[in-house]
């Protein structure tokens, strides 16, 4: 199925979960949200960035923290913008996660710590360097792009 | 001048700083960590990581020339499968593989 421009852009991060499939379409400026039992698009978010589904919600991360999306109507319900609560922040990388009741995002600053139900930031690891994330049964564990190490992070509180 | 009077400038100071655009927001050490780093492990060089992906029960990671597995129980690597030259080897895991996309070229199955 098509759900965006066909040639060097178009589609780039994708997520799959409870609520369907979910796919950044840069070039396009939104996020598609694709019902995989008739290969149909639901709705768009007006907006691109990578999706972080936890299950219930599914989080957009968007330049200056994350919003969090409806996905029954792809409608943006709360925004956690990092960039006018944390001094210092300047922008997350795109290797967000959702576990342990939290949203997980990497920043410059270290790695954010969202609180999934009420959207607030209760959290800041710092010095844990920018990486993909990876969620195990009890870990958060942090790829440490450019220093050739693996974190295993616990969460606390 | 008294130190109330003192404390009073230095806050209106602080406000008009905020409103012509100064630094806003609260400082990062203001905050609890809310996590804890309990392991570092270091990669077989040149595996410099980049990205990862979960099964049951591995951890696999994607470096420059090799997936390396991790058996999440011993905090250690068990295994490297040398790939080649990857520039942007995305990682997923189902069916019984693990799977990753070569940036322009192809997609490898492992495992």
């Amino acid at each position: 199925m098509t759900v965006g421009p066909a040639g060097g852009g178009g589609p780039l991060e994708m997520a799959a979960g409870a609520t369907g499939i979910w796919v950044n379409v840069p070039n396009e400026n939104e996020l598609v949200h694709i019902d995989p039992s008739t290969n149909a698009v639901v709705c768009s978010v007006a907006e691109s960035g990578q999706p972080i589904l936890d299950g219930t919600s599914v989080w957009v991360e968007n330049g200056n923290g994350v919003d969090r999306v409806d996905p029954a109507t792809c409608g943006i319900v709360a925004s956690v913008d990092l960039a006018t609560t944390l001094s210092g922040f300047k922008q997350p990388t795109a290797w967000g996660t959702a576990g342990f009741g939290s949203v997980w995002l990497p920043t410059n600053l270290g790695l954010a710590r969202i609180d999934e139900t009420t959207g607030r930031l209760i959290g800041l690891l710092r010095k844990v360097p920018n990486g993909d994330l990876a969620i195990t049964a009890d870990s958060i564990w942090s790829a440490g792009y450019g220093n050739a190490k693996l974190l295993r992070i616990l969460p606390e509180g | 001048m008294t130190r109330s009077i003192q404390l009073a400038l230095a806050g209106a100071l602080l406000v008009a700083a905020t409103a012509a655009g100064g630094a806003a927001g609260a400082p990062a050490s203001s905050l609890p960590a809310g996590a804890k780093v309990v392991s570092t492990i270091r990669m077989p060089a040149p595996a410099d990581p980049e990205w990862l992906a979960v099964d049951a029960n591995n951890l696999w990671v994607h470096g420059p020339d090799a997936v390396v597995r991790v058996d999440p129980s011993r905090n250690a690597v068990v295994a490297e499968i040398p790939t080649g030259p990857v520039d942007y080897g995305y990682l997923t895991s189902g069916l019984g593989s693990v799977w990753q996309t070569y940036f322009g070229s192809r997609t490898e199955r492992s495992g």
